[in-house]
């Protein structure tokens, strides 16, 4: 027998009997015998290896299929945000009308005075005839929209309607040159006429020279032209200058920024007996 | 080579037989004296690298069916010291039975460590024998191994001269 068969054997037995006495011995370090636990110690790492490229090919395919899934879950929340999007604008919008109601809902119309709130659709600064159209709807209490019923913003007058139909109706601006609102100080109760200058601004008349008026004075209307109920803002006295004439030449800031106006309440035309007006009396337009 | 094999066989089953009616006799007889050693000395002495290798594996695995330790750790023990004494043999000319005997001592206390450090590593028991029975068995077992091998070359030559003086009688008949 040759040495390295010798060897063979000698190694061959020795490890036989190793691995035969290794099978009866407990594992101190597990349940079961030595040999299973040196076994299961030197297979654990192939396995986990195994296991490991197992699981590297699993999460390929979820990574796959994730990607698949996140790209439709993309157009679907890119869609959706959009939807989203314009509802914010869109709530942006009622969250404004709703301020604006707020406003409204604290604005304390004279007594009596069934008010009709009204979209402003058209509204023309350029024209020298000062006028803007709005739109109450359709089913607007009847008799609301007719002429001169009184039109008022949140801040105060703002003119009155001159005709209407189906809904709509054209508003004389208080700006317009051809308007004219009898007017009073509030301070002083001193009575004149508000009307509108040339140049589109606001101006008072027939205040005489003695009265006592002054820049930063409230001006409301005077409830005396038939039209308008009294206590309407309807600016504010910028300044004073002498006339030509017994009367002072008295500049208004109007109460209403008519730029920004988007929504207006009508209220119901006073019913002052015709036969009661004179037929001179200038009411207005 | 085969009769060496049964040899071997009935040295085992022997051992095998006389242990059992030792530990009959006295249970501690197992501390003392070593009859497997014995065994495996003798077939080293008398064969191979191979022959002497799994002679003593065998006879280990042999002792370890009586022995009630793990399983193996003889056999293991008796692997080596098969290999060990066919080699030391081969260096010496072993012809007397003191020396057989020596072997036996030194191939006990070779089987000690090594079971000794088998134990350690497989079973965590730091327990080491007692030396004076440690002395006693390899003493012990000495002693039988130089007998059994004094014996049986006893044996052996009386039966060459036997079947020697056989054939000279056949010749001189014819």
């Amino acid at each position: 027998m040759s040495g390295r068969a010798a060897w063979g054997l000698l190694v061959a037995l020795l490890l036989g009997h190793l691995i035969l006495a290794a099978v009866q011995v407990p594992d101190r370090r597990a349940e079961g015998s030595l040999l299973e636990g040196v076994s299961l110690r030197a297979i654990a790492p192939v396995a986990r290896a195994i296991a490991g490229g197992r699981s590297l090919v699993r999460r390929v395919e979820v990574a796959l299929a994730d990607r698949r899934s996140l790209r439709a879950q993309n157009r679907r929340l890119e869609a959706e945000v959009e939807t989203l999007r314009r509802q914010a604008l869109a709530q942006q919008d009622l969250e404004r009308e709703l301020a604006r109601l707020r406003s409204a809902v604290s604005y304390q119309p004279p007594a009596g005075q069934p008010v009709v709130l009204a979209d402003v659709v058209f509204i023309n600064h350029r024209s020298w005839l000062r006028t803007m159209i709005v739109h109450a709807g359709a089913d607007a209490p009847a008799g609301v929209l007719a002429p001169n019923s009184p039109v008022v913003g949140y801040e105060g007058l703002v003119g009155r309607v001159l005709r209407s139909a189906d809904g709509y109706a054209r508003v004389q601006l208080l700006t317009d040159r051809a308007a004219s609102v009898g007017a009073m100080i509030e301070r002083t109760r001193r009575q004149g006429i508000a009307r509108g200058a040339p140049d589109g601004g606001l101006v008072l008349d027939y205040l005489p020279l003695q009265s006592d008026v002054r820049p930063g004075d409230r001006v409301v209307t005077a409830g005396i032209d038939g039209i308008y109920p009294r206590g309407l803002a309807i600016g504010t006295v910028v300044s004073v200058r002498p006339g030509d004439e017994l009367f002072h030449q008295i500049e208004l800031s109007p109460a209403v920024d008519f730029g920004r106006l988007d929504q207006v309440f009508v209220l119901r035309p006073l019913e002052v007996p015709d036969e009661l007006l004179e037929d001179d009396v200038e009411t207005g337009g | 080579m085969l009769r060496q094999a049964v040899s071997f066989l009935v040295g085992v089953a022997l051992a095998f037989l006389g242990n059992l009616l030792l530990l009959r006799l006295s249970p501690d007889s197992s501390r003392w004296v070593d009859l497997f050693t014995v065994v495996i000395v003798l077939n080293a002495v008398a064969s191979g690298p191979a022959g002497a290798m799994i002679g003593g594996s065998l006879a280990g695995l042999a002792e370890d069916a009586v022995a009630g330790l793990v399983y193996g750790l003889h056999g293991f023990a008796g692997t080596l010291i098969g290999l060990l004494v066919q080699q030391g043999s081969r260096l010496l000319t072993v012809q007397h039975g003191v020396m057989v005997g020596g072997i036996a001592a030194l191939a006990v206390l070779a089987q000690e460590v090594v079971i000794a450090a088998l134990v350690r590593v497989l079973l965590a028991d730091a327990q080491t024998p007692e030396p004076m029975w440690v002395g006693v068995r390899a003493a012990a077992t000495g002693v039988v191994a130089g007998m059994v091998f004094a014996a049986s070359r006893r044996s052996v030559g009386r039966l060459a001269g036997w079947r020697r003086g056989r054939r000279r009688r056949m010749r001189l008949d014819g």
